[in-house]
C-alpha cells in the first residue's frame, strides 16, 4: 500500500517534471528538473528492491553530471543562459521524423496496455510479480555477479573509462574548429 | 491500482524516451540536446531495472544497468567537452550557427 502510494507519488513527479523540461526555455530550471528526474527514478529503483543502482545513480549522476553541467551553465553566464529560441530554418524534416516517432511510441504505450491485460506470449517470460528472494541482498548479489560470471565486460568497461579520460583531455587541450571568417 | 506491474515502469520508461527525443529533435541550445540525450538513456535505464526486477531467473538487467551508467557519464562528458570548446571559438551553444566544424 504504501509502497503503491510512494510509486504513484514518483510518477506523477517524473511526469511533471518532463513536460516542464519540453516548454522551458531556462537552463538553470531545466538542469534542476532533470535532477528532479533522476532522484526520483532512483526512488524508483529503491523501490524495485535495486539498492546499489539507485545509490550510484545519485552519486554519478546527481553528484558528478549535474554539477558539471550546471558548473557549464553558470560558466556561459547571464546574457545567453535565457537565450531566445529562435525557430529552425529547416524544420520541417525534423518536424515529420518526430510526428512519426511518437505516434510510434503511442502505439507501443496502447500495446503496453494491452498487454497488462491479455498477456501476450512475447512476455511470458518475465512474470508480472516480482519473484526476488529477500534473504540475499542486493549488491552482495551483484557484486557476485560482476566479478564471477560479467568479469570481462567489467574490465572492458574500465579500459574504456581510460580512453574516455585520456581523449577528454586531449580534446580539452587541442581540438580546434575552422572559423569560417 | 495497488499492484505495480512491469508494464507500469515500461510506460515511465517509455514517456522519458519520448521526453528525451523531443527535447533532442527540437531544441537548438546544445545544454538542452544534452539533457535529452540523459533522459534517453535513463530510460534504457528503467527499462534494464523494471526487466531485472520481473525476471524470474537472474539479476543480468542490473549488472547492464551499472555498465549504462558509467557510458552515460563518458558520453555526457564527451559532449560537454566538445560543447565547452565550440563555445570558447564560436561564442554560441546554439548548435544550427556552427557552420563549418573540419579539422
Amino acid at each position: 500500500m504504501i509502497a503503491a502510494l510512494t510509486f504513484w507519488v514518483l510518477t506523477l513527479l517524473v511526469f511533471a517534471c518532463g513536460i516542464y523540461l519540453v516548454f522551458t526555455k531556462n537552463m538553470v530550471h531545466a538542469a534542476l528538473s532533470l535532477m528532479l528526474i533522476l532522484l526520483c527514478s532512483a526512488g524508483l529503483f529503491l523501490l524495485t528492491g535495486a539498492e546499489f543502482i539507485a545509490l550510484s545513480l545519485i552519486v554519478v549522476y546527481v553528484g558528478g553530471i549535474l554539477v558539471l553541467l550546471l558548473f557549464f551553465i553558470f560558466y556561459l553566464g547571464k546574457n545567453s543562459a535565457t537565450g531566445e529560441e529562435k525557430p529552425f530554418r529547416k524544420q520541417m524534416p525534423s518536424l515529420v521524423l518526430m510526428g512519426c516517432w511518437l505516434i510510434l511510441l503511442c502505439v507501443y504505450l496502447i500495446h503496453l496496455f494491452d498487454l497488462h491485460y491479455f498477456k501476450l506470449p512475447a512476455l511470458s517470460k518475465y512474470t508480472q510479480t516480482p519473484s526476488s528472494e529477500p534473504n540475499v541482498s542486493n549488491p552482495l548479489e551483484l557484486g557476485r555477479l560482476l566479478f564471477s560470471e560479467y568479469v570481462f565486460e567489467f574490465e572492458l568497461i574500465g579500459f574504456l573509462l581510460l580512453v574516455v579520460l585520456v581523449v577528454v583531455a586531449w580534446l580539452s587541450a587541442h581540438l580546434t574548429f575552422n572559423k569560417e571568417d | 491500482m495497488y499492484e505495480i506491474t512491469l508494464s507500469h515502469y515500461l510506460i515511465i520508461g517509455a514517456f522519458l524516451f519520448i521526453i528525451g527525443s523531443l527535447l533532442v529533435l527540437t531544441r537548438r541550445n546544445g545544454i538542452f540536446i544534452l539533457i535529452g540525450l540523459e533522459l534517453m538513456i535513463n530510460a534504457a535505464l528503467i527499462n534494464f531495472v523494471a526487466f531485472s526486477h520481473f525476471d524470474v531467473t537472474k539479476k543480468g538487467g542490473e549488472v547492464a544497468a551499472l555498465f549504462i551508467v558509467v557510458l552515460a557519464v563518458c558520453a555526457s562528458v564527451v559532449g560537454l567537452v566538445i560543447l565547452m570548446k565550440v563555445y570558447k571559438q564560436f561564442h554560441t551553444i546554439y548548435v544550427d550557427e556552427v557552420r563549418q566544424v573540419k579539422e
